[in-house]
């Protein structure tokens, strides 16, 4: 896989909805750990100061050839990072989407 | 900071400033509104010792020449297209230049003009092939310092000073027709574009690389880009001025660029002819190099190849071709027979179009602190920067309706 | 930054000029690639050359492309990439890659003498 497979893809989620396009892909210790999308502008490109939503790579649940699908309702925003989420970091949830709270 | 080569650098960004775009439109701007476009050279030259300051702290700061940030910033496509409008700009540039020249020395020899075309274009290959990057700079910028006979001869004319100083501030002369009017615009816009043409920033931030400047040349690149620009303007503006004084009332269109050395004849004589014609050789040949390495630089630098002439042609292959290849492709279009003012006005159309995707990235560049440190954009460059953005996209925006409307500033 | 720092791949990485360990401009990061699944995405390399475009541009363009420049594609391993700033500065010479094939190729058209 291709920096540019996931670049401007569409995000959808499992219920259908479009939550915009891939803008950036960010990286931490050489591993891949969110996508930023939404309405990205070229100016935001220019200025290297992007907005948007950010999606944690643990919500991707598949990369298809035209729109990358994540589960219902992904965080909005950084999540503060617990003792519960740090151990869940860099594993995927099981293939039911969570329940929500 | 060594003062001779701080001299030297000055006094080559005078020599070097003039081309033949400026030659001719401020030889026609003068006898067509007398002083009333003095004030858009030095607006221009604002702008140009702006983002040339710009782009020779980028280079000395980020170690990268403009063209290499201005493809991460952009991206691939829009890189693309910006690269093959500057290409193509600047290509008809240095053919201009290169006709210019031949004229020049048409008009100092009588030899034929084709023949000076081909003979010129030779002369350039091996000037870049023999010399360094600083002998080249060096040689055609001072070289070019002939050019001061126009200011020379300006002092003689004895013109009307205070005329001359109103010049400077910004007007629209009164009781002109709708058609003068547009003309008028097309000459504004066609002075910011001549002055602030975009290969004179990738050859200056190109040139900071060749000589490897880094953050203790910033004073010698802000007193370079500031005192040497701004004199360098000076010999355009004493051009503009003695064409107001001697052609206008005469009603003199100086229609070829040739016309313009008659303006140290008249005081001066034969020597005076003499001088000018080999002032504006030299500044029009330098140009003419600076415009086909400038276009090299832009190719080599968005591919990533090895580029430069601080290092030897063989050396740099894919970069040696292309300059090589940009030259005879100028002289081909020089050798179509087409007019030389024809040449010079598309130049100046096709790089005013060009000229906000060239200086937006520089100056996004310019004012992010995570590539530029502590010096990054202050806030009096960064207002001037957006300022002189927003006059050059107006500009752009303006230029091709007022070409049309006024067929290339004929009226 | 160094390939394990915190990066944003778009505006930091992409499209930046590759400088070897000699000093050299050996190319441009044109695409990137990862290993990995899917569930785990691992930056595995920097792809050079006009090969890379083919995702990045209307079908009709890289058709030009690769009618004048060609579809090369090189691979530099992320292990061979020392620090990403203004440019990517790696650990070898661009030739230990095969980034310089190009050049090279190029040279053996351009004399050798006559030059200051």
């Amino acid at each position: 896989m291709r920096l540019s497979d996931l670049r401007d893809k569409k995000i959808r989620t499992l219920d259908g909805e479009v939550l915009g396009r891939v803008h950036e892909v960010h990286c931490k210790a050489g591993r891949v750990i969110a996508l930023m999308c939404g309405p990205g502008s070229f100016i935001e490109r220019l200025t290297a100061r992007r907005e948007g939503r950010r999606i944690p790579w643990d919500c991707v649940r598949k990369v298809e050839r035209d729109q990358i699908v994540v589960t219902p309702d992904p965080p909005r925003r950084k999540v503060k990072k617990t003792a519960a989420s740090r151990s869940r970091q860099g594993t995927r949830r099981p293939s039911a989407p969570p329940s929500k709270r | 900071m060594n003062p001779l080569e701080l001299t030297l650098g000055i006094m080559t960004a005078v020599g070097g400033f003039v081309d033949i775009s400026e030659l001719v439109f401020a030889a026609k701007a003068g006898s067509q509104f007398g002083y009333a476009l003095i004030w858009v050279f030095a607006l221009a030259t604002v702008g140009i010792i702006v983002f040339s300051e710009m782009s020779g702290r980028v280079a000395a700061v980020a170690k990268q020449p403009v063209f290499n940030l201005m493809r991460h910033r952009l991206g691939l496509k829009l890189g693309l297209l910006t690269l093959a409008a500057s290409v193509v700009s600047t290509l008809i540039t240095c053919a201009a230049e290169i006709g210019g020249v031949a004229l020049i020395l048409n008009y100092l020899t009588g030899a034929p003009y084709m023949l000076m075309a081909i003979g010129m274009t030779g002369f350039f290959v091996a000037s870049i092939w023999v010399l360094p990057f600083k002998w080249i700079e060096r040689t055609y910028g001072l070289l070019g310092l002939f050019m001061i006979v126009f200011a020379a001869a300006l002092v003689a004319i004895h013109p009307p000073w205070n005329q001359f100083a109103r010049g400077f501030v910004p007007q629209i002369p009164n009781g002109l027709s709708t058609k003068e009017l547009l003309t008028f615009g097309y000459f504004t816009v066609a002075i910011i574009s001549a002055v602030m043409f975009p290969y004179e920033v990738y050859f200056y931030s190109s040139g900071g690389i060749e000589e490897q400047w880094g953050p203790k040349d910033m004073f010698t690149n802000r007193l370079t880009s500031i005192i040497g620009m701004g004199l360098g303007s000076m010999l355009a503006i004493a051009i503009l001025a003695n064409s107001a004084q001697l052609f206008g009332p005469a009603n003199v269109d100086p229609e070829i660029p040739g016309s313009a050395a008659l303006q140290a004849a008249i005081p001066f004589g034969k020597w005076g002819l003499i001088l000018a014609l080999l002032g504006m050789f030299f500044a029009v040949a330098g140009a003419a190099i600076e415009t086909c390495m400038a276009n090299a630089y832009s190719i080599a630098q968005f591919f990533g190849w090895m580029w430069g002439r601080h290092k030897k042609p063989w050396e740099a292959p894919r970069f040696t071709f292309t300059w090589l290849v940009l030259l005879l492709l100028s002289l081909a279009i020089v050798l179509t027979a087409v007019d030389v003012m024809v040449l010079v006005e598309f130049a100046v159309l096709c790089s005013i179009l060009v000229l906000p995707l060239t200086y937006l990235p520089l100056l996004l560049l310019a004012g992010d602190k995570k590539y530029m440190g502590k010096h990054v954009n202050g806030p009096f460059a960064t207002a001037l920067g957006w300022l002189y953005f927003a006059v050059i996209t107006a500009a752009a925006v303006a230029a091709l309706p007022l070409f049309i409307l006024t067929s290339g500033g004929n009226g | 930054m160094t390939p394990d720092s915190p990066i944003k791949l778009v505006s930091e990485l992409l499209d930046l000029p590759l400088v070897d360990s000699e000093g050299s401009f050996c190319g441009i990061v044109d695409d990137v690639e990862f290993a990995g699944d899917g569930s785990e995405l691992k930056l595995k390399a920097l792809l050079v050359g006009p090969g890379a475009y083919e995702q990045r541009m209307p079908g009709w363009m890289f058709w030009l492309v690769r009618r004048i420049a060609g579809d090369r594609l090189l691979r530099v391993p992320m292990q061979m990439v020392r620090t990403i700033g203004a440019a990517v500065e790696l650990e070898c010479p661009g030739r230990d890659l095969g980034l310089h094939q190009s050049e090279a190729a190029a040279g053996r058209w351009i004399p050798r003498w006559g030059a200051m």
